[in-house]
């Protein structure tokens, strides 16, 4: 034998080996920590990984006869088939709503019932596992698109069951020390310019100005995400998100009026532009 | 070789058979929230005796009740009660070992005005929401607002009001033998938003803590073996630096009263209660007290006499 093609095999065995130990694991920090795998299908996605390292380490590493080959084989490929519809038909009863920051340190992760209509919002672990953090208010009749906004904001957009736009914001980040909520509102008063869309904030609630129409949230329409976003709601349909953007700074000890970019999301079920929105100037009296 | 790897093969694929029954069989996770939704399912099913609300006595003119699993206030000495929107569990959440009977010294405040209550809500220790809920229409209605989020559980916890109307929350977590850390929290605008400050450099016990106003605050330190009675630290610039405040006692009492309370405000000075500590033996069984005031803002405290337990005024 071939010393490279022994080296492979020894290689490929240690994968296998190693994602077995990671199964192990998982199931370990189940009753510990309360996690389990961001996604279920991942699960099953390693026992597929598992079968196909052993299978090709065995016919790389051993010197087997033709009946011996079939053998492995055969077992290989039964226990893929059977990973791959238990991972089809997991999907089936909690649909997992999946996407990987663009950095590819935070993944924004729910888990929907799809019989139960209950969803679950997960905090992610390690990138791989999950707790399970937060209810969705509504149920998800069908799922949007996943954006992220910035490398810690994921904006999910859904129709819930009574046809209703929805957005869920998932946060991973802060744009202070970390130490102190806040809340996004406040932040963000004043007068706010992007491309053809104007923002003002001030006490009365949010105006979102576009293509000559002016739309106006007051505050018990607006609900909060963690600390980096808002959702402004009409009717109990989402219209828009409202984001601070990665380089958003604002301390309000000082006079300073705050630096950096707001982010404008609207709720649409297909993908749309965010809207980067810089400030220039308080915001007068609306009304 | 050959055949260890194939035994081991054979037993992890024996194993994965196995983990995969374990795995279909599995109860899904449940959320904080519903978790709560589901005990409260149960509670409902199997709603247990209501009993009359008795009431806890306060120094203030409100009192309150924990009654039937559930917070309710006063103000007419139990003629009427208003229900406080707080699960009894959050209230007693963090490290504390009481039997449940009365709320955590320290967890509420309150005024003429105000009303509130500090308490913390999260699955586990590591993610906790630290909250306070108040009233200011004497428990009409109820405002609920995060104090801080994404914290570790919380130890000692005190909420204050000043005179000024400047609110404070200190709070302790991650305790570690005999050392912690501590973090303080400033609200301008009637506990609506919350703020940090820094805390003096020590990861003592912290023993009590309060704000005189909005620029002068204390934090005392040690509730295990105290190895000075000068652990208390002020601040009088809100916590921008943080000093070591100087007892002048007398020497027979040194090594005697070793924990100082927070001080509150007298006149034209500060008066604090010092205790001796949960080892102290000096007479009546370690239960007198001793009085120091301050008149330059709490930098330098003098003894002004024992204090028998029955004629404390604070504490």
């Amino acid at each position: 034998m071939k010393k490279w093609v022994k080296i492979i095999g020894i290689l490929i065995f240690l994968i296998a080996v190693a994602i077995f130990c990671l199964q192990l694991g998982s199931f370990i920090a189940q009753p510990l920590y309360q996690a389990e795998y961001i996604d279920n299908r991942l699960f099953y996605l390693f026992n597929i990984i598992i079968v196909l390292s052993l299978g090709i380490s065995m016919l790389l590493l051993l010197s087997l006869n033709k009946r011996r080959i079939t053998i492995i084989v055969t077992i290989g490929i039964i226990m893929t088939a059977i990973n791959v519809y238990l991972m089809y038909e997991s999907n089936q009863g909690i649909k997992n709503i999946t996407s990987v920051s663009p950095s590819g340190e935070e993944v924004f992760a729910i888990k929907s019932n799809t019989y139960t209509g209950e969803a679950t919002y997960y905090r992610s672990y390690f990138r791989i596992l999950g707790r399970p953090h937060k209810e969705l208010s509504q149920v998800i009749e069908k799922g949007g698109p996943i954006n992220w906004l910035t490398d810690d904001i994921a904006v999910f957009t859904y129709l819930d069951k009574n046809q209703h736009i929805q957005q869920f914001v998932g946060t991973y980040g802060d744009r202070q020390d970390g130490r102190s909520y806040y809340y996004v509102g406040s932040q963000i008063r004043g007068n706010w310019q992007g491309e053809n869309t104007r923002v003002i904030a001030n006490s009365d609630g949010i105006t979102i100005m576009q293509q000559g129409n002016d739309h106006f949230f007051d505050w018990d329409h607006v609900q909060q995400y963690g600390t980096l976003a808002i959702v402004l709601s009409e009717n109990d349909q989402a219209k828009w998100t409202i984001a601070l953007g990665a380089d958003f700074s604002f301390d309000d000890h000082t006079p300073e009026p705050p630096t950096g970019e707001i982010i404008l999301y609207k709720a649409k079920l297909k993908n749309t532009e965010a809207i980067a929105l810089e400030y220039i100037g308080e915001a007068q009296s609306m009304q | 070789m050959k055949k260890m790897m194939i035994a081991l093969s054979s037993l992890m694929l024996v194993a994965m058979v196995f983990l995969i029954i374990v795995y279909e069989g599995r109860e899904p996770l449940l959320s904080p929230e519903a978790k709560i939704i589901k005990t409260q399912q149960t509670e409902v099913t199997s709603d247990p005796e209501r009993q009359p609300l008795k009431v806890i006595e306060t120094p203030s003119e409100t009192d309150y009740s924990l009654q039937n699993d559930q917070l309710h206030i006063t103000h007419d000495n139990g003629d009427t009660w208003h229900k406080v929107p707080i699960e009894i569990e959050h209230l007693f959440a963090g490290e504390y070992q009481g039997n449940r009977q009365e709320l955590i010294g320290g967890s509420y405040e309150m005024t003429e005005e105000y009303t509130a209550f500090l308490y913390s809500e999260g699955e586990d220790w590591q993610y906790q929401t630290i909250k306070i809920t108040y009233t200011d229409d004497k428990g009409k209605t109820w405002k609920e607002s995060i104090v801080k989020d994404e914290a570790l559980a919380m130890r000692f916890r005190k909420i204050d009001i000043t005179n000024d109307g400047f609110w404070t929350v200190i709070f302790t977590f991650d305790r570690t033998m005999s050392q912690e850390a501590s973090a303080i929290y400033l609200s301008n605008d009637q506990g609506e938003n919350w703020q940090s400050i820094s805390t003096p450099d020590s990861t003592r016990l912290v023993a009590d803590g309060g704000f005189i106003d909005q620029n002068t605050g204390f934090i005392s330190y040690g509730t295990l073996n105290p190895d000075a009675p000068t652990s208390l630290y002020v601040t009088n610039d809100q916590g921008e630096t943080w000093e070591q405040s100087v007892f002048n006692m007398p020497n027979k009492y040194e090594e005697v009263f070793v924990i100082a309370k927070s001080p509150i405000e007298k006149e034209d000075h500060l008066e604090l209660i010092m205790e001796q500590g949960p080892n102290g033996d000096y007479y009546r069984n370690g239960l007198i007290k001793a009085k120091f005031i301050s008149k330059d803002n709490g930098q330098t405290w003098e003894f002004v006499e024992e204090v028998e337990p029955e004629n404390e005024e604070m504490g």
